[in-house]
C-alpha cells in the first residue's frame, strides 16, 4: 500500500510532495478514530505526496486549551473542531480562515446536502467558515413506563407548558408512603443554554438583535424563570438533579425515578443504552407562545495557523461529508450535519432506543443557536451565579436576579466593545518586556553584591556561581521572564487566540475591576475557606495520626502506608474516584450514611456542601504532611517525654505541653506549604465541578483559567495571577515573621 | 618545611568582630599553641591560616609566600579537626588516599605511602572498615594519618583530643608530640585546655576576646604571667587573685596586710599561685596570718584547701596527706617571691 | 489499655475510610461495562479482567505510552536530582554576596502558580522549536525547576558537619569536587526522596503533556487517561480501569522505596 502510494507519487511527479496536513478533530478513545485514520489515508491517496497528519485533541477536559495553545503559538493547525459556541469569539479574533469560496469551488458541494445547521458556522458578511461535525437539539426525555402508570400519553409535538406542569404533579408521588417524595415529575437542567430554550418558547431573547444589549430582564425571560420556579419550589415537582455545570448527572432518571428530563441533548442516549429497567422515549420541548429549542454543535473549521487553507478547506468537506458522518451516525456521537446520514438507519435505527429518534430532526424548525457573539461563553458565565440562584434557592426576587443578569451582561458587552478600541503595542514589546526584565535581574543583582562587603574569596564566589548556573538559566528563563511578561500582561488586553504581536494597552483597568468583579469576590472566598478549613483539619489529622502511628510496630507501618498512598495519587484520578464516591444519589458515602439513618448532603452538587467535599478529598491526601510529623516526633529526645511522665503528666499533658512545642518548625513547614498548595487548588475543582454549583467552587486558580483560556482575556487572568501571588508572599511572610514567637515561646514553656 | 607569619589580621563576622589586629610569628619546625576559652577566636585564626575564612584585612605569610590570595589546597598545609572530619562513606585506606588522589600522585605510590602511614600510626588492620566502625581513637589516628600523609609544609591542630576520655587524651598528646619530633613540621595547635598547651607547646599562644594576651615558652607563660587573664587561665588549679587597694606602700586586702609594689595609691590585683600558699611555715621574709578553712578537697596526690580571705578566698595546694577539716583556723604563709601584681584597670602585670 | 484499645480502634477505622476510595476503585474497575456503579458488588461477583485489557486497547499503543512516560520521569529525576543538589549545596556551603536575596528567589518562586508563566513558557519553547518534543517536559525542571527541592537539598547539606568541606578543601578538593565526591554520597537519602517526589509529579502531570505533545508517537500515559475524563463514549469501568494501570507505578515505587525516603523525609522535617 505505502509502496503503491510512493510510486504513484513519483509517477505523477507528487504534486503534493512535502506538504502536510495537521488534522486535530477527534479524541483517541473514541471508536470513531479509526475511520478518521482511514479517511486521512484515502486523502492521502488522492492527494499524492501529502502527508495528513491526526493528533489527538487530548480528552474533553483539555480540548480547548490544546487548540488554545496551538494558535498562540503559531502552530500548524489546518484542520479543527469547535463548540459552536466559539465560533464566534474564534471568528471575530481572526483566528479562523474564511473558506466560503474554497467550500464552493469544491465539485459537488452543495448546501443543500446538509441539514439546516449551516448557520452555526456562517459569520455576519454569510460566508462559511465551517461545516458541521454532529449536532444535537435540546429536547425532553421521558420514561413511558412512569407516564403510563399514571394514565399518560407520551407527549408528542405541539404539547404546552400546562401539559408538562400536569403531567409532573401527576407523576410526582411518594411511592413508599414515607412522607418524603421519591418519585419526581422532571429532573429539570439549569445552566444557560438550558434555559434559553424556555426564554425563547414565551417570546424573549437573551440579547437584542443589535447583539448589544440584554434581554434577560424582560417580562418575557422573567415569566420563564417564573415557570421553572413553580416546577422547582411552589410545587416541588422537579428535583434538583442536574446542576449547571454538571451535565453529566441524569441518575435519577437512569434510576427511574423522574418522568421527564430534560431539556437536554442527543448525548445522554449514549449513556442510556444501559438502561433495562423501564422504557424511555424522546420529545420536542414543550411550547407557549411558540414552539423553540437550543441546538448544541460541534463544527469542522480551519484556524488561521493552516499552512494550507485551500486544502484543509477540502478535508473539512470530507470530514463533513458522507464518508466520516456515517460513522459517527452508527457510534451515536450526535445527529449528523449530512442529510443522508441522519435520514438513514445508521442514525435513525429501528433496533436502537429511543423509538422517536427523528424528533431530533423534526424540530429543526424550531431550533435555533445561542447568540453569535465573541464571548458567549463569559456572559454564561456572568450569568451563572444569578440564575442559579433564581432557580435554585427557596426564596429569591427573581426581578432583581434577572436585572441583575442583565446587567453585568451590559456591562460586559460594553467593556468589550472598548477593549477593542485600545492602542496596540508594538509587536516586539512583550519580547522587550522578556529581555528588559532578564537584562534588569540581573543588573540588580551585581548592584546588589557589590554593596555587599567582600567577606569571601572571589574563588568561591566563582564556584558558587558555577554550581548554581543551571538554577540560574532555569530560574530567568522558566520563571523570572515568564512572570515578568505576565506581569506586563496584566496592564494590557489580550486573546489567546491572538498571536502575541496584536497586545493592546489597557492602563490600569484590569486591576481596577479586581474592586467590583463578583466573581472575583466570589473564588476569593471560596479559595479562603477552602484553604483556611483544609489546611488546619489537615495539620490536625495529619499530626494525631502521626502521634498514634509513632511506634514501629507492623500494624503502625501497615496503617501508615495505607494512609500515606492517597498522597501518591494525581489529582485527575483523585477527583475522577470521589466524583463516583460523592455522588448523591448512588454514592457509595451516601448509601452507607443512609445505612446509619443520615440522609447524606447533595455533596459537589451543592453549593453549600461542595466546598466540604473539596476539603473532604484534601483530608483523603493528608498523608505527606502525616509522615512530616512522623519522621518529627521520631527524632524527639524521649527524655523529655520521660521526665513529663516521671512529674505525672497523661498522655494530653504530654503532648500539649512536651511533644507539641517541640513541633514548632515542622509545623510551620507544613503549614506554610499545606497554604501555598491548598491556594493554589485547581485540578480536581478542573475535572470535577468545574467552578460549580453556581461560583461555589469556581476557586482562584481555576477563576483565573477560565479567563485566560475560556474568556479569552489573558490581561485579567495575569492580574488575577499576580493577585494570587501577592496574597501568597503576604501570608507566608506574616506567618514566617510571627513564627519567631511561637518558636520562641515553645522554647521558653518547654523549660 | 616553612615558617609561618601573621601580620595584623582582623576579621569580622557580620557587626561582631572576631579577631583584632592579631599579629603572630611561628618560626620554621616551631609547634606552636593556641590557648584561651571558648569563643576567643582562635579556631577561626586556625581557618584564617587554612584560608578557610578570610580576614577583613591583614596578611598571612607561609614561608616567603603571600597566601592571602591562595586557596586552602594551594597554601600546602593540613589539618585535624576535633570531630575528627572523616568521609563516613569512604573506607580508611579511602580516606588516607584522598589528598593523593586529587594531586593525581601515581596509583603505586599512593598505595606505598597509604601503607607506611597506616603503619606508623598502627592502623594496618583498620584500613577496609569505614569511620563508623571505628572508636574514637583510631578515628583521631586516621585524621592524622590523612594530614601527614600529604606531608605538608604546616600542621593544623583544631582541639583534637577534646573529643576523647582522659586516658586516651594523654595518649594521643603523647603521639602527637612524638610525630611533631620526627617529622619537625611547623605546627599551630588549637585547644581550650591549659594544661595540654603546657606540654606541648614549643610556645604558647594565649588569646582572649580576639586578642593575644600574651605569646612565649610555656614556662615562662606560666612563671611570669603578662596579664591577669592569662594569670587566672594558665596553671591548675587556677592562681588566686585578690583584687585590693595599695595605698601608702601597703596593700590590703581582708586580714591579709603587705608591702605593696609601688607607693602610690592604686587598685591592684594580687595573684598567689595555690602551691606557693605553705601551712605553719615561717620564714622571715614570708607574710603569714591565720585563716578559717572553708572547704577541702583531698584529691590523693595534693589536698585543696580553700581559706576565707575577708570576702575572698584563698586556696593552697597541699601534701595529699595534709591533715585539715573543715573550721579549723591555721597559720597560712606566703613567699614574698612567688607574689604576681596586676593593674586592676587594665589587667597588666606590674613589673 | 483502654487508651491503647481506642488508639488501635481509630487507627483501623482510619486505615479502612483511607483503603476505601482504592477498594471502590478496583471493585468498579472489574465490574461488568455499565453496571459498576448501579451494583458495587457486580465486580465482585461477576469480576471482567477483560476491562483493562479493553480499557489498554482504547488507550492505544500502551508500550509506546509507557516507553514515552517512563523517559520523561527519568530524564527528570536525573535533571532535578542534579540540578536541585547543585545549586541546595551552593545556597549551604559556598559564602558568596548575593545568598540571601538568591535564595529568598528560590522561595518565591515556590508561591508562583504554574498558570502565571504558563503563556510566555510556551512561545519560549515555540521559539526555540522545542513544541512537541520532550523538551518542554523535561528542560524546566532539569533547569531547577522545583525549588521546593532547592530548598530541601540546601536544609540537608546545612546538616552535614561544615568540617567535612573543610577537611576536604585542605585535601585539595575545589566545590565541585567536595559535591561529587563528599557531599553527593552523603545525600543519598535525600536524592532517593527528590527522585519520589519527581516521580510521583512527572507521572501525574497532565496539563504540560497536554498543551506541549501533539504527536501520537509522542503521547504520554495520562495524556490517555484524560482522554477518558468525562468523554460521553468511555464507561466508568474502563475508565476506573485505566486508572488502577497507571497508578500502580506509583505504588510499586513507593512500596520498594519506602525506608530512604522515610529518611529523607525525616532529614526534611528536623533539620528546618
Amino acid at each position: 500500500m505505502w509502496t503503491l502510494a510512493a510510486l504513484a507519487a513519483l509517477g505523477s511527479g507528487a504534486p503534493y510532495e512535502g506538504r502536510t496536513l495537521v488534522v486535530m478533530v477527534d479524541e483517541k478513545s473514541f471508536e470513531s478514530w479509526d475511520v478518521l485514520q482511514a479517511i486521512a489515508r484515502d486523502f492521502e491517496l488522492a492527494h499524492p505526496g501529502l502527508d495528513v497528519r491526526v493528533i489527538d485533541q487530548g480528552g474533553a477536559v483539555g480540548q480547548q486549551d490544546k487548540s488554545r495553545f496551538m494558535l498562540t503559538g503559531d502552530l500548524q493547525l489546518d484542520v479543527t473542531r469547535i463548540d459552536v459556541t466559539e465560533f464566534g469569539a474564534f471568528q471575530r479574533e481572526g483566528a479562523l480562515v474564511d473558506i466560503d469560496a474554497a467550500l464552493r469551488a469544491l465539485p459537488g458541494f452543495d448546501e443543500a446536502n446538509y441539514l439546516d445547521v449551516l448557520d452555526g458556522f456562517r459569520a455576519a458578511d454569510g460566508h462559511l467558515y465551517g461545516l458541521p461535525s454532529t449536532f444535537t437539539p435540546y429536547v425532553m426525555y421521558s420514561n413511558r413506563d412512569l407516564l403510563e402508570r399514571a394514565g399518560l400519553a407520551p407527549p408528542t409535538a405541539g404539547w404546552t407548558w400546562d401539559d408538562l406542569l400536569d403531567a409532573c404533579r401527576k407523576t410526582t408521588v411518594d411511592t413508599d408512603g414515607d412522607g418524603a417524595i421519591d418519585q419526581w415529575g422532571i429532573s429539570l437542567t439549569q445552566w444557560l443554554q438550558a434555559v434559553v430554550p424556555w426564554i425563547w418558547q414565551n417570546g424573549g431573547d437573551v440579547l437584542d438583535e443589535t447583539l448589544t444589549r440584554s434581554r434577560l430582564a424582560e417580562p418575557e425571560a422573567r415569566e420563564a424563570f417564573r415557570f421553572l420556579r413553580k416546577l422547582l419550589h411552589e410545587e416541588k415537582l422537579a428535583s434538583f438533579d442536574a446542576t449547571f455545570e454538571n451535565q453529566y448527572s441524569q441518575g435519577l432518571f437512569q434510576a427511574g425515578r423522574c418522568a421527564f428530563y430534560g431539556p437536554v441533548g442527543y448525548w445522554e442516549t449514549y449513556r442510556f443504552k444501559y438502561i433495562t429497567g423501564f422504557r424511555w422515549d424522546v420529545a420536542p420541548l414543550p411550547r407557549k407562545l411558540h414552539a423553540a429549542t437550543a441546538i448544541a454543535m460541534t463544527g469542522y473549521v480551519v484556524p488561521r495557523t493552516s499552512r494550507d487553507p485551500a486544502l484543509a478547506a477540502e478535508f473539512v468537506a470530507k470530514l463533513a461529508g458522507p464518508e466520516y458522518q456515517y460513522t459517527l451516525a452508527e457510534i451515536g456521537n450526535g445527529v449528523p450535519g449530512w442529510k443522508a446520514a441522519a435520514l438513514s438507519t445508521s442514525f435513525l435505527n429501528p433496533t436502537r432506543a429511543p423509538e422517536s429518534e427523528r424528533v431530533f430532526l423534526d424540530v429543526l424548525g424550531e431550533a435555533r443557536f445561542m447568540p453569535s457573539l465573541a464571548n458567549w461563553r463569559k456572559i454564561e458565565a456572568l450569568c451563572q451565579a444569578e440564575l442559579q440562584g433564581a432557580l435554585l434557592l427557596e426564596r429569591y426576587d427573581v426581578d432583581l436576579a434577572a436585572a441583575r443578569m442583565a446587567a453585568k451582561t451590559d456591562a460586559f458587552l460594553a467593556s468589550e466593545e472598548r477593549r477593542a478600541a485600545k492602542p496596540l503595542l508594538p509587536s516586539f514589546a512583550m519580547e522587550a518586556v522578556f529581555a528588559l526584565a532578564l537584562i534588569a535581574s540581573v543588573a540588580a543583582w551585581l548592584a546588589h553584591r557589590a554593596r555587599a562587603p567582600a567577606r569571601v574569596y572571589a574563588r568561591d564566589e566563582r564556584s558558587a556561581l558555577a554550581l548554581l548556573a543551571p538554577w540560574a538559566v532555569g530560574f530567568l528563563l522558566f520563571f523570572l521572564g515568564p512572570a515578568a511578561v505576565s506581569l506586563a500582561l496584566s496592564f494590557c488586553a489580550w486573546s489567546p487566540l491572538q498571536s502575541f504581536d496584536s497586545v493592546r494597552w489597557a492602563g490600569g483597568e484590569n486591576w481596577a475591576r479586581l474592586a467590583t468583579d463578583d466573581a472575583f469576590h466570589a473564588s476569593l472566598v471560596a479559595t479562603t475557606t477552602y484553604a483556611f478549613a483544609s489546611v488546619p483539619l489537615g495539620l490536625g489529622l495529619a499530626l494525631w495520626l502521626a502521634w498514634l502511628l509513632r511506634a514501629e510496630s507492623t500494624f503502625a507501618v501497615f496503617v501508615r502506608t495505607l494512609v500515606y498512598l492517597p498522597a501518591i495519587l494525581s489529582p485527575v484520578i483523585v477527583a475522577a474516584t470521589w466524583r463516583f464516591l460523592l455522588d448523591p444519589d448512588r454514592g457509595l458515602v451516601n448509601q452507607w450514611l443512609a445505612v446509619v439513618g443520615i440522609e447524606g448532603p447533595a455533596w459537589t452538587r451543592s453549593g453549600a456542601w461542595v466546598i466540604p467535599s473539596y476539603v473532604l478529598m484534601s483530608l483523603w491526601g493528608v498523608g505527606a504532611q502525616m509522615l512530616v510529623f512522623l519522621a518529627a516526633l521520631q527524632a524527639l529526645d524521649p527524655t523529655l517525654e520521660e521526665a513529663a511522665r516521671v512529674d505525672g503528666a497523661g498522655p494530653w499533658a504530654r503532648f500539649r505541653h512536651v511533644v507539641l512545642p517541640q513541633l514548632g518548625p515542622v509545623l510551620l513547614f507544613n503549614l506554610v506549604l499545606g497554604l501555598v498548595g491548598a491556594f493554589q487548588i485547581f485540578a480536581q475543582a478542573y475535572v470535577l465541578t468545574n467552578g460549580g454549583p453556581g461560583d461555589a467552587s469556581r476557586f482562584l486558580v481555576l477563576y483565573l483559567y477560565e479567563t485566560g483560556f475560556r474568556h479569552l482575556d489573558m490581561g485579567y487572568a495575569s492580574t488575577l495571577a499576580w493577585v494570587l501571588f501577592a496574597i501568597l508572599g503576604a501570608l507566608c511572610a506574616v506567618l514566617v515573621s510571627t513564627s519567631k514567637n511561637w518558636v520562641h515561646y515553645a522554647a521558653r514553656s518547654r523549660g | 618545611m616553612a615558617a609561618l607569619d601573621l601580620r595584623n589580621v582582623t576579621v569580622r563576622f557580620g557587626e561582631h568582630t572576631v579577631l583584632r589586629d592579631v599579629s603572630l610569628s611561628v618560626a620554621d619546625g616551631e609547634f606552636v599553641v593556641l590557648v584561651g576559652p571558648s569563643g576567643c577566636g582562635k579556631s577561626t585564626l586556625l581557618r584564617v591560616v587554612a584560608g578557610l575564612v578570610r580576614p577583613a584585612s591583614g596578611e598571612v605569610r607561609i614561608g616567603e609566600r603571600r597566601v592571602d590570595a591562595l586557596e586552602p589546597a594551594e597554601r600546602d598545609l593540613a589539618m585535624v579537626f576535633q570531630n575528627y572530619a572523616l568521609y563516613p562513606h569512604k573506607t580508611v585506606a579511602q580516606n588516607l588516599a584522598f589528598p593523593l588522589e586529587l594531586r593525581r600522585v601515581p596509583r603505586a605510590e599512593l598505595e606505598r605511602r597509604v601503607r607506611e602511614t597506616a603503619e606508623t600510626l598502627g592502623l594496618s588492620d583498620l584500613l577496609e572498615r569505614k569511620p563508623g566502625a571505628l572508636s574514637g581513637g583510631q578515628m583521631q589516628r586516621v585524621a592524622l594519618g590523612r594530614a601527614l600523609i600529604r606531608d605538608p609544609k604546616l600542621f593544623l591542630f583544631d582541639e583534637p583530643l577534646s573529643n576523647l576520655d582522659a586516658k586516651l587524651r594523654h595518649e594521643m598528646r603523647a603521639e602527637i608530640a612524638r610525630l611533631h619530633q620526627r617529622t619537625r613540621v611547623t605546627s599551630l595547635y588549637v585547644t581550650h585546655d591549659q594544661s595540654e598547651a603546657l606540654t606541648l607547646g614549643g610556645r604558647i599562644a594565649v588569646l582572649d576576646r580576639g586578642r593575644f594576651e600574651q605569646v612565649g615558652a610555656p614556662l615562662a607563660v606560666f612563671a611570669r604571667p603578662a596579664t591577669r587573664f592569662v594569670a587566672g587561665f594558665i596553671g591548675s588549679p587556677a592562681m588566686n587573685l585578690l583584687p585590693g587597694r595599695a595605698r601608702g606602700g601597703r596593700f590590703e586586702v581582708g586580714e591579709l596586710s603587705l608591702a605593696a609594689p609601688t607607693d602610690a595609691t592604686r587598685e591592684l590585683v594580687l595573684g598567689v599561685r595555690p602551691h606557693e600558699v605553705a601551712l605553719d611555715a615561717a620564714d622571715a621574709r614570708d607574710v603569714s596570718l591565720e585563716l578559717d578553712v572553708t572547704f577541702v578537697e583531698a584529691l590523693g596526690t595534693q589536698t585543696l584547701v580553700s581559706f576565707r580571705l575577708g570576702e575572698h578566698e584563698l586556696r593552697a595546694s597541699l601534701d595529699g596527706d595534709a591533715r585539715v577539716r573543715i573550721g579549723e583556723r591555721k597559720r597560712v604563709s606566703l613567699s614574698r617571691s612567688s607574689l604576681h601584681w596586676f593593674d586592676q584597670g587594665t589587667g597588666l602585670r606590674l613589673d | 489499655m483502654s487508651a491503647r484499645l481506642f488508639n488501635r480502634s481509630a487507627l483501623a477505622v482510619a486505615a479502612v475510610l483511607f483503603a476505601l476510595p482504592f477498594a471502590f476503585l478496583l471493585v468498579v474497575s472489574l465490574a461488568p461495562e455499565g453496571r459498576g456503579l448501579e451494583d458495587l458488588s457486580a465486580g465482585l461477583v461477576e469480576p471482567h479482567p477483560e476491562n483493562y485489557r479493553l480499557a489498554l486497547e482504547k488507550m492505544g499503543g500502551f508500550g509506546r505510552l509507557f516507553a514515552n512516560t517512563l523517559f520523561v520521569t527519568v530524564a527528570s529525576i536525573v535533571g532535578q536530582c542534579v540540578t536541585c543538589s547543585l545549586a541546595g549545596y551552593a545556597f549551604a556551603r559556598i559564602p558568596f554576596r548575593g545568598r540571601d536575596l538568591l535564595f529568598a528567589c528560590v522561595l518565591a518562586t515556590m508561591m508562583l502558580p504554574e498558570q502565571v508563566t504558563a503563556i510566555p513558557r510556551f512561545l519560549l519553547f515555540r521559539e526555540a522549536g522545542l513544541v512537541d518534543t520532550f523538551g518542554p517536559l523535561i528542560l524546566p525542571t532539569v533547569l531547577g525547576g522545583a525549588p521546593f527541592f532547592v530548598f530541601l537539598f540546601r536544609q540537608y547539606f546545612l546538616s552535614l558537619p561544615i568540617e567535612l568541606d573543610e577537611a576536604a578543601r585542605l585535601d585539595g578538593a575545589g566545590h565541585l569536587r567536595i559535591y561529587w565526591s563528599i557531599a553527593l554520597p552523603l545525600a543519598r537519602p535525600m536524592l532517593a526522596t527528590v527522585a519520589i517526589f519527581t516521580f510521583l509529579g512527572t507521572w501525574n502531570d497532565f496539563w504540560t503533556p497536554l498543551i506541549y505533545l501533539f504527536s501520537d508517537e509522542n503521547r504520554t500515559l495520562t495524556l490517555a487517561l484524560a482522554g477518558f475524563q468525562r468523554s460521553f463514549n468511555v464507561a466508568v469501568e474502563f475508565m476506573l480501569a485505566a486508572s488502577a494501570v497507571v497508578l500502580a507505578p506509583c505504588v510499586l515505587v513507593y512500596f520498594v522505596a519506602q525506608k530512604v525516603f522515610l529518611r529523607g523525609v525525616r532529614v526534611a522535617a528536623s533539620k528546618h
